[in-house]
């Protein structure tokens, strides 16, 4: 049995295509619920509690979330799993108080940066949606490699192009259904999503515990892998402080509890329910799912693990794969479940992943074109009008689906995807917190502290590999000596902001406010 | 805390999250294509009634022909 052997035959094929080609009928019949921006954008806020929870679930347990949760599982096996507990307790924080959530729900905006101009200006309406949008962008950049990598793992297609060819034709696909049925096709098809993903989820965890031989079997690999999360060694391998470790959890702990929190395309999903209290109850029955999804892939991911460990020949070829970097370490899952689930489950269970890809898709896409519709283009031309407002998101979603393709292709991620992930995220999520959380809470806060505080966010992309190599090499040469690393640069990055937003608000308050007309104008 | 602590935590975690799973597609998923098609009759009568504005607004000659019915914000 060679690496890329795989059970995936002609019915899964079928099974996948049959399922594709369901996906776009769905695209074409949601076009007709369509019949202002409110529906395009939030699906007229119509949602229910169950509903809404079935299409976050759709949304939040993507493709790229089972790959870099499995990489975290095949890497830092049971140690990885410290993250679904700071997850969760976020979640159930969140549900329970109703912290921020509950109080922009009742503003009644349709994207984070109206907030920013109801509570402050125009300006840090524009700056906030502009940072909002680079690093979403940024961050959903990695998300089409992701999806290609399960694919080939999974089919087997070991040709270079193919992955190429997936790539576009997964991103044709969701572009257009997301084009044409905005946020009612995305709930339509996440609904379904949820219902295939869950089932295909289930099947994956009883053939990989099966493998391992029951419970009694993963318990006894608990005995012989990486448990303790506070050590930065991972006893299983050789390399060191390969771990996690005090300074990465502390900074995962601080970037996770605030994402959970004001990640725009989950607040997306909570502006778009019926009432506050539904938003608040959300959260709390949100921390199931994300439990889920923290904990299954990690489960495929030790599987493959205790796999590669025991099947030495496959193992090693495996290695090698990854030391000449013709593979990493996302490949570990899929190249395991192709092995291990029979042909026909597989191709249910492909179907399943590309729901979760999918799913994840369409909200991203239609998230950061909403924005750039709502909050950059139409602020600055003076307001448009509905039916333009709709265009221009049509437009952003396939100029950013370009983007991505292009990015996708080219970009190498330098560190392990969630890592790659957690700081994309930071540069809109350091510079929010402050300006979202201080808005709502903090009389004091000013517009020029919001300003100042989103601008500092672009420190965020000083956590990427590839600038802190430019950084250790530039300032600190000796390798032996002081060296920045990303765990430090996390916390430093995000915790900025709100140092700065602070001072600055209570040096260069605002004027007491007077109506302003063009204001209220463009954020309705 | 000692591994034997952790083991345990990491195997209630995995269990929580299996059970969980199961237990969400049960409760939410029958419940949920029930809520679909209620969003989806309240989206057809709210564009039903949009269109119905728009038309009177047109007969009224209240429009400018170049969809002023459309310069309306969302609804909230």
């Amino acid at each position: 049995m060679g690496l890329f052997h795989t059970e995936f035959g002609t019915i899964d094929w079928i099974i996948v295509a049959v399922y594709l080609a369901g996906s776009i009928l769905i695209g074409v019949w949601a076009n007709r619920y369509v019949g202002g921006l409110s529906d395009y954008l939030v699906a007229g806020r119509t949602l229910r509690i169950r509903l809404a929870l079935a299409t976050m679930t759709g949304t939040e347990l993507g493709l790229v979330t089972v790959m870099y949760v499995a990489q975290l599982g095949y890497t830092k096996q049971f140690a990885s799993l410290y993250l679904a507990v700071i997850e969760v307790a976020g979640l159930a924080v969140i549900g329970i108080t109703g912290l921020v959530v509950f109080r922009l729900r009742q503003e009644a905006v349709l994207t984070v940066p109206e907030y920013y101009q109801r509570r402050y200006t125009q300006t840090v309406r524009v700056v906030g949606a502009v940072m909002m949008v680079l690093a979403g962008v940024l961050n959903m950049g990695v998300f089409l490699k992701a999806g290609s990598l399960f694919l080939v793992g999974v089919t087997g297609l070991e040709d270079p192009m193919a992955m190429k060819l997936i790539m576009s034709g997964l991103l044709l696909l969701v572009l257009f259904y997301t084009v044409l049925g905005g946020m009612v096709s995305v709930v339509i098809t996440d609904l379904i999503q949820f219902l295939v993903l869950g089932v295909g989820s289930l099947v994956v965890s009883y053939y990989v515990l099966s493998e391992l031989g029951g419970v009694g079997g993963l318990w006894e690999l608990s005995t012989s892998t990486y448990v303790n999360p506070l050590l930065i060694d991972n006893p299983v391998t050789e390399a060191a402080a390969d771990g996690v470790g005090p300074w990465m959890l502390t900074a995962q702990w601080l970037t996770l509890s605030i994402a959970v929190m004001l990640w725009p395309a989950t607040l997306s999903r909570t502006l778009a329910v019926k009432t506050p209290t539904v938003a608040r109850r959300l959260y709390l029955f949100s921390t199931i799912p994300f439990l889920a999804r923290r904990t299954l892939p990690a489960l495929w991911g030790i599987g493959a693990f205790a796999f590669f460990t025991l099947n030495t020949e496959l193992g090693s070829e495996f290695q090698q794969s990854i030391d000449s970097k013709q593979l990493s370490t996302l490949s570990a899952m899929p190249l395991y479940l192709a092995k291990i689930i029979p042909s026909g489950l597989l191709g249910l269970v492909t179907a399943a992943m590309l729901a979760a890809f999918m799913s994840t898709h369409d909200s991203y896409l239609l998230c950061w074109s909403g924005v750039v519709a709502q909050d950059i283009v139409a602020p600055l031309c003076g307001g448009l009008s509905d039916r333009r407002r709709v265009l221009v998101t049509r437009i952003s979603i396939v100029v950013i689906g370009a983007f991505l393709l292009f990015w996708g292709l080219w970009y190498e991620v330098g560190q392990e995807l969630w890592d790659y992930l957690a700081i994309t995220g930071t540069v809109y999520l350091s510079g929010a917190l402050p300006v979202i959380v201080g808005g709502l809470y903090w009389r004091r806060a000013s517009s020029a502290g919001a300003l100042a505080a989103l601008v500092c966010g672009v420190m965020g992309v000083c956590g990427l590999a590839q600038v802190i190599d430019a950084i250790n090499s530039t300032f600190f040469p000796d390798p032996r000596g002081f060296q920045v690393f990303p765990a430090m640069m996390m916390l430093l990055t995000m915790v900025t902001p709100t140092l700065v937003f602070i001072p600055v608000s209570l040096l260069l308050p605002d004027r007491p406010r007077t109506d302003q007309p063009g204001d209220r104008e463009a954020v309705s | 805390m000692s591994d034997f602590a952790w083991r345990l935590l990491w195997m209630v975690i995995l269990g929580g999250g299996l059970l969980g799973m199961a237990g969400l597609l049960l409760a939410v998923g029958v419940g949920s294509v029930r809520e679909l098609k209620m969003s989806l009759e309240e989206l057809r009568h709210g564009s039903d009634d949009k269109a119905a504005d728009d038309d009177a607004g047109a007969e009224s000659g209240a429009g400018s022909g170049d969809g002023s019915g459309d310069e309306m914000g969302p609804s909230r």
